[in-house]
């Protein structure tokens, strides 16, 4: 009962929690100087060479046709009427396409370049922690340890820009600059096998990345929760018992030490969809994180303050679950944010 | 190793001499260092030609088509080329094709930043520029092959228009359309097509047209005279500058039996509204007079695009053009053009950043690389420039003091000496490529000449002796001069780009030049300039600003409207002496129908510019293309830029592959369907 | 997972027990046992002389432009010549430049001329804490050394390495203390005070844990004033990061407050009368010192890693300030990259920092936590 509660407490304080998160990126994204016709009208004039004048009066028409001469709020409130009662995000100024569409495109790829990431990161790094724990100062475990060192002390963007030079200029491959090769790209219907492949072919930087760097976290922490369990009480009466190591390790030991880093689950895929944004932006991929760039610095405000908005539901909903499952295993948790709230 | 020569190229010499004719020159123009000759790199003597060299009209008995619209006309989709061409297609001349006639088939692989607006550009819709525009739009006349044509005979070339004719007062232009070229649906092009166009978006106020209703000048009419000629009627005699308004984008029609529905006047349900998205880049394929039909969008990634079997451009053996049976526009960013190309998987591109020209030309020796750059003339170059406004934007009275500082030439001329203009060069890209460019035209331009070029180079204790002349002293003794008056310290904003490494380096370079003499700049990088431009915030800007032909974009150049250029909004009444001088030069320009009246006043024009310092000219380089080594008759020293972007200027529609070298299509086999 | 058991130590501590017992010092023996939480440690001070002492030790001022010497390689330091002769002091060879004629690639080759390394040079003036100084640790004023060769403006890399070491350090000590502080002070209020004042501090904290970091970065670093100069975009900038940094710790704080407040020794406390900020201050506060210290050790590496990345975006830190995300700034063309692979020397420092930080609040965080058996 207490958990249900606690669930349904949460779940309506977050929504309040979303529509103040948009409220911040909407008016933070106006307060900038100029808006998305200004934009448009230097590149009109610069890549279509009218002149100045010209470009102005048809800017000045876009603007009104775009609803950006009306006060901040009013366009606020126009986007959320559209959100909550349509489900519509609005529209793209530079892709003159609905934000749905635009968002749609771009978040399912993110996500799941996210979660192979994080289930890489979190295999590999669980695995390796439970190696690292149990041959502790032996070779593999010095290997382990340096490796995780580099992985969270390397800024992921200067990997980036090796792998772009390697990649794309020593190495002349054809994977960069496109999601798809040649023959996949136009096909239309559900991916096959080769398709995923080829997509991984592409994209294989975001995904190196993230799982090395995830993989290091989850490493650290399962190795040093593990060498704790470990040196407990009732490990060694079990050992007296007779068990055999192995199961003594994946029944008890890993068990006990998978609790803390479920408690910090809830931050992992912030920190996997960061990284993209860095790696993204670098190799220029058409993942959530040049988009972020594009329209904030282009002014395409329904674009980024949705972006704000989904990102930030990520966000809430993977503390949200990392605190319910918290909730559930840990009995204090639920009496202290019961008791509190 | 095994280099042959040392290489030494500052000259400080130069410097020196102007040094002494600065101090020497007080009040007489004469003495005046003006800017020193570069050797240019592309070392090309491009052969110039004449109008007539390019290109004709003329019929031929039989046509041949591509393998790929023949196995249409087999399946009796499409009638037999012969019945699609028009009565004398537009013919190039193999003269001037370098590799000679062309094989059909391949794909042609574009990488653009933009992305589709919508198909409607008659309401100003963008397809992505970088060529896809071009290649969609085409107009009533041409302006990109002029780089190869004869300054005397370089007037707009016919492109839809295949001749025309001025009235003898000059208040009439009647123009020919070519007969029988058809939409790429089979729909005859006539004009039916120019009076939808002019009087359904060009002269109405609602539709925002790429051509402004009084661009032709206030009172034009258009009169039809037949299928396929029309008369325009002024009201003052006019120049070729008109011509120069009909083409890319102005002057480029949309199918008519296609928009005419969806237009208000032509139909009571539609609004504006629904009109200006009436053509949705989602719905393909469109109706085009271009050589290639979009088939396929896929957002963010691709657009592919087929021959379109209509096309009314032939060679001269009769082959109907265009030679690659498909063009793709990669939807990347700009930036990843030149990475493509030099990686190989796109195979056009301008390349503007300096930083990368090593990398091209090292590319270039490898037998293995995939492209081959082409280095043009100067024709990219970089000012600094500083806001004449004298109330426009300014928000404090330090700035407004800083404004007249800014309209005071001696100030412009002491900042103009502390930059030292072969270092930023060197900073950028080391090498020969950057000269120092003196502001207006570039050295590129068949408009420039070194003699008009006045040149106020490096001199740093020059300028700090301006400085001091003019009352700037430092006051409070920490290093920085103070405004007169013991005013307050002069720390002055430098706007440029954040994303631009050319700007970045630039604007780092001036910082330790400012600070020689005397003055705190503060850098203001920033991915959108134009948010502060447009609103007059902002003291200096660093940025790409080059001016190549005189008659084009006179109005962002100089102050010919209230509202320009950009370092100088909201003018009225607030001209300076020289200023005016230039507006009466620019009239000129426009009025005249002389090309050699023209070349004399834009020589006017870069000197009265250059010796008043209108914008610190800062350096200039010169631009490549870089194109995959498979493409032919690509003709080398295509600027990137000079009439029209190179997409336009290098004629795309006689580039082939030879079949060896052919790539695959992503869509074999396939034209546009329509229902 | 706290019990009595560490609060009576603590407590004890404050009392009675000498020295050799005391928690801090047990947690510094253990930390002396990790090899790398040494290494970390030994590392972290290292890099702080580093900052502290960083004009002094550059043989060159940061600012100072060669003009004549743009995008020079590295030079050795040698001590023995090309004839094979022992010189004791160390010298390097000076640099001839020549260019290839076809592809305008420029090689460098050392010319004969020796140039002797002195040391304790009176070189470019410089300001420490306010005294002028010029003296330099090492260098030449008459020929020309550059360890890590010149950037785009001839100026010497390692110089401004050094000062980057400075400015970026700075910057996160900056950001993480005022993070820490406005940390501390909503944490621990409000999971003391607990009812109303917690319920909406706990909603402030998870509306700053939900923004998305990079986007609320590029938006909010289009406002910042025209004219402000670089000293003012600096504040500002780490004014942004702590805004969204402060949550976490303050998080963690608070539900440590929550298990202390109960605990006897906090109510026994209160019962005698002792006000609610002394209880705060004097009780709550030292219980959740490990906790900072190993975020503190964690958060700073990061937020360098930040700033970094969006100094090299060119919207972090602003000239003539520099910071090794700056000095990347500049290496955003593939020229610089591959021609001049010197100027990525920041990497290297980057990673040792961020190395050295993470290893030592490993080992501090295996050290001050009394539940790690000793090895």
């Amino acid at each position: 009962m207490g958990f249900l509660v606690f669930f349904i407490k949460r779940a309506l304080a977050t929504i309040p929690l979303l529509f103040a998160i948009t409220v911040v990126a909407f008016t933070l994204l106006q307060a900038m100087p100029g808006d998305y016709a200004d934009q448009w009208k230097n590149q009109t004039m610069m890549l279509g060479g009218i002149s100045e004048e010209e470009a102005q009066i048809q800017a000045d028409e876009l603007r009104v046709k775009l609803g950006l001469d009306k006060p901040v709020y009013i366009q606020y409130f126009n986007w959320v009427k559209d959100l909550t009662l349509y489900w519509d995000l609005g529209e793209s100024f530079i892709q003159k396409r609905s934000v749905n569409e635009v968002v749609g495109d771009r978040i399912p790829r993110t996500l799941l370049l996210a979660f192979i990431c994080y289930f890489n990161a979190v295999t590999i790094g669980i695995l390796a922690g439970v190696y690292a724990a149990t041959h502790q100062y032996q070779i593999g475990d010095q290997v382990a340890t340096v490796l995780t060192f580099l992985a969270f002390s390397i800024p992921k963007f200067i990997i980036a820009i090796f792998i772009l030079y390697f990649w794309a200029i020593k190495f002349h491959s054809p994977y960069y600059g496109s999601l798809f090769s040649q023959e996949y790209v136009l096909q239309e219907g559900w991916w096959s096998l080769a398709k995923t492949w080829d997509f991984f072919l592409h994209t294989w930087p975001i995904i190196a990345v993230g799982s090395f760097v995830g993989a290091g976290y989850q490493m650290r922490m399962m190795r040093g929760n593990l060498l704790d369990v470990l040196k407990m009480q009732f490990i060694e009466t079990a050992r007296a018992k007779g068990l055999k190591e192995s199961k003594i390790i994946w029944k008890h030991g890993v068990p006990n030490a998978l609790h803390p880093i479920i408690m910090n689950q809830g931050r992992s895929v912030g920190y996997l969809i960061e990284g993209e944004i860095e790696v993204a932006i670098v190799l220029a991929i058409p993942t959530v994180g040049p988009l972020i760039l594009s329209s904030v610095s282009s002014m395409d405000i329904y674009v980024a303050s949705s972006i704000f908005m989904i990102l930030s539901l990520i966000l809430v909903i993977g503390n949200f679950v990392a605190d319910c499952i918290l909730a559930l295993l840990d009995p204090r948790i639920r009496d202290m944010a019961g008791g509190a709230a | 190793m095994g280099i042959e020569t040392k290489f030494k190229f500052k000259s400080k010499a130069a410097s020196l001499l102007v040094g002494v004719s600065m101090l020497a020159m007080s009040s007489t123009a004469s003495g005046l260092e003006t800017l020193p000759e570069d050797k240019s790199m592309s070392g090309m003597k491009i052969e110039l030609v004449g109008r007539d060299d390019l290109w004709t009209y003329k019929s031929c008995d039989n046509y041949n088509e591509s393998p790929l619209t023949k196995s249409y006309v087999d399946a009796g989709k499409l009638p037999p080329v012969n019945e699609r061409m028009p009565k004398e297609p537009w013919m190039a001349k193999t003269d001037q094709m370098v590799d000679g006639i062309g094989e059909y088939g391949g794909t042609f692989r574009h990488v653009i930043g933009g992305r589709p607006e919508g198909f409607n550009w008659l309401a100003g819709q963008s397809q992505g520029w970088g060529g896809i525009n071009i290649q969609l739009m085409e107009s009533l006349t041409r302006l990109g092959p002029l780089w190869q044509i004869k300054p005397d005979e370089a007037n707009p070339l016919p492109n839809l228009a295949k001749d025309w004719e001025w009235s003898s007062d000059r208040k009439s232009l009647t123009m020919n359309l070519i007969e029988g070229a058809r939409w790429s649906d089979g729909d005859i092009f006539d004009t039916e097509d120019i009076d939808f166009w002019w009087n359904d978006n060009v002269q109405d106020a609602n539709v925002a047209s790429r051509l402004p209703k009084d661009a032709l000048g206030a009172g034009t009419t258009l009169e039809i005279l037949g299928p396929y000629s029309f008369k325009f009627n002024f009201d003052e005699p006019k120049g070729n500058a008109v011509l120069a308004q009909l083409a890319y984008m102005g002057g480029a029609p949309g199918p008519s039996h296609v928009m005419k529905p969806l237009h208000p006047a032509h139909n009571s349900d539609a609004t504006y509204e629904s009109y200006a998205n009436g053509m949705p880049a989602s719905v393909l394929p469109i109706v085009t007079l271009g050589a290639y039909v979009p088939v396929v969008h896929k957002v963010d990634e691709l657009m592919v695009m087929k021959r379109n079997p209509y096309y009314w451009k032939v060679d001269e053996e009769c082959n109907q053009l265009p030679y690659y049976n498909e063009t793709i526009y990669k939807l990347t960013s700009w930036d990843d053009r030149t990475t493509q190309a030099l990686a190989g998987t796109g195979d056009f591109s301008n390349m503007e950043n300096p930083g990368n020209y090593v990398e091209a030309l090292k590319q270039n020796k490898d037998p293995n690389s995939p492209v081959k750059s082409v280095f043009g003339t100067r024709l990219i170059a970089w000012d600094l420039m500083m806001n004449l406004s004298s109330d426009f934007g300014v928000s404090s009275d330090y700035e407004r003091e800083l404004r007249q500082l800014f309209r005071n030439v001696e100030f412009r001329k002491a900042i103009s000496h502390a930059m030292d203009r072969d270092t930023m060069g060197q900073s950028v890209a080391r090498g020969p490529f950057f000269h120092p460019h003196a502001g207006g035209f570039v050295a590129g331009s068949p408009f420039h000449n070194f003699e008009d070029s006045i040149y106020y180079g490096y001199n740093a204790s020059g300028a700090n002796s301006i400085l001091d002349g003019l009352g700037l002293k430092d006051s409070d003794g920490n290093g920085i001069r103070n405004l007169p008056n013991g005013g307050a310290d002069l720390v002055i904003d430098i706007l440029h780009s954040s994303t631009r490494s050319t700007d970045i380096k630039l604007a780092d370079a001036a910082v330790s030049m400012f600070e020689a003499i005397g003055i705190k700049p503060v850098l203001k990088p920033s991915d959108n300039t134009d948010a502060f431009t447009d609103n007059g915030n902002w003291s200096m800007f660093i940025a790409r600003e080059h001016w190549v032909v005189a008659t084009k974009n006179i109005g962002d150049r100089l102050p010919t409207t209230t509202q320009n250029p950009a370092w100088h909004r909201d003018n009225g009444g607030d001209l300076l002496p020289f200023e005016e001088t230039l507006v009466e030069k620019a009239k000129g320009i426009l009025a005249t129908n002389d090309l050699s009246e023209v070349a004399s006043l834009a020589r006017d024009i870069q000197r009265v510019r250059t010796e008043n310092v209108y914008t610190v000219g800062l350096i200039q380089a010169p631009a490549a293309l870089l194109i995959n080594k498979r493409i032919k008759n690509n003709h080398p020293g295509a600027p990137v830029y000079m009439y029209e972007w190179a997409e336009d200027g290098v004629m795309r529609e006689r580039l082939y592959t030879p079949k060896a070298d052919q790539l695959d299509e992503f869509l074999p086999g396939v034209l546009a369907e329509y229902k | 997972m706290n019990s009595n058991k560490e609060n009576l130590t603590l407590n004890a501590e404050a009392k009675n027990y000498s020295k050799v017992n005391s928690h801090w010092h047990l947690s510094f023996l253990r930390l002396k046992k990790n090899r790398y939480g040494m290494f970390g440690f030994y590392s972290v001070i290292f890099i702080f002389l580093l900052a502290i002492f960083a004009e002094f030790l550059s043989p060159h001022s940061y600012k100072k432009t060669y003009p004549d010497k743009l995008y020079y390689p590295p030079q050795a330091l040698n001590f023995i010549d090309n004839e094979g002769n022992f010189h004791l002091r160390p010298f390097v060879y000076d640099l001839v430049e020549e260019m290839d004629m076809e592809t305008f690639e420029f090689t460098f080759t050392e010319s004969e001329e020796m140039i002797p390394v002195y040391f304790f040079i009176k070189g470019d003036e410089y300001s420490f804490f306010g005294i002028k100084s010029n003296i330099r640790l090492f260098g030449n004023t008459n020929g020309m050394i550059h360890i890590l060769g010149t950037d785009n403006m001839g100026r010497d890399i390692l110089s401004r390495m050094l000062i980057g070491t400075q400015i970026t350090l700075l910057f996160a000590m900056i950001a993480v203390f005022a993070s820490l502080i406005l940390g501390l002070i909503v944490g621990i209020s409000s999971g003391y005070y607990g009812g109303t004042y917690d319920l909406i501090a706990q909603r402030v904290t998870e509306f700053a844990l939900s923004f998305p970091a990079y986007p609320l970065y590029f938006a909010l670093v289009a406002l910042l004033p025209r004219r402000a100069d670089e000293t003012v975009v600096f504040v500002l900038f780490a004014g942004i990061i702590v805004l969204l940094n402060w949550a976490s710790i303050a998080r963690e704080i608070r539900g440590k407050t929550f298990l202390v407040r109960n605990l006897e020794f906090v109510r026994a406390a209160r019962a005698l009368g002792a006000s609610r900020s002394r209880i705060m201050i004097q009780h709550i506060f030292p219980n959740t010192l490990s906790h900072v210290i190993v975020w503190t050790s964690f958060t700073i590496p990061s937020i360098i890693l930040v700033e970094t990345f969006l100094s090299f975006l060119g919207v972090g830190v602003q000239h003539p300030m520099v910071s090794w995300g700056v000095m990347l700034n500049q290496v955003l063309d593939i020229q610089s990259f591959a021609y001049a692979p010197w100027m990525m020397a920041p990497v290297g420092m980057i990673i040792f920092t961020v190395l050295a930080f993470n290893a030592f609040g490993d080992g501090i965080r295996d050290a001050v936590d009394p539940y790690a058996v000793t090895k």
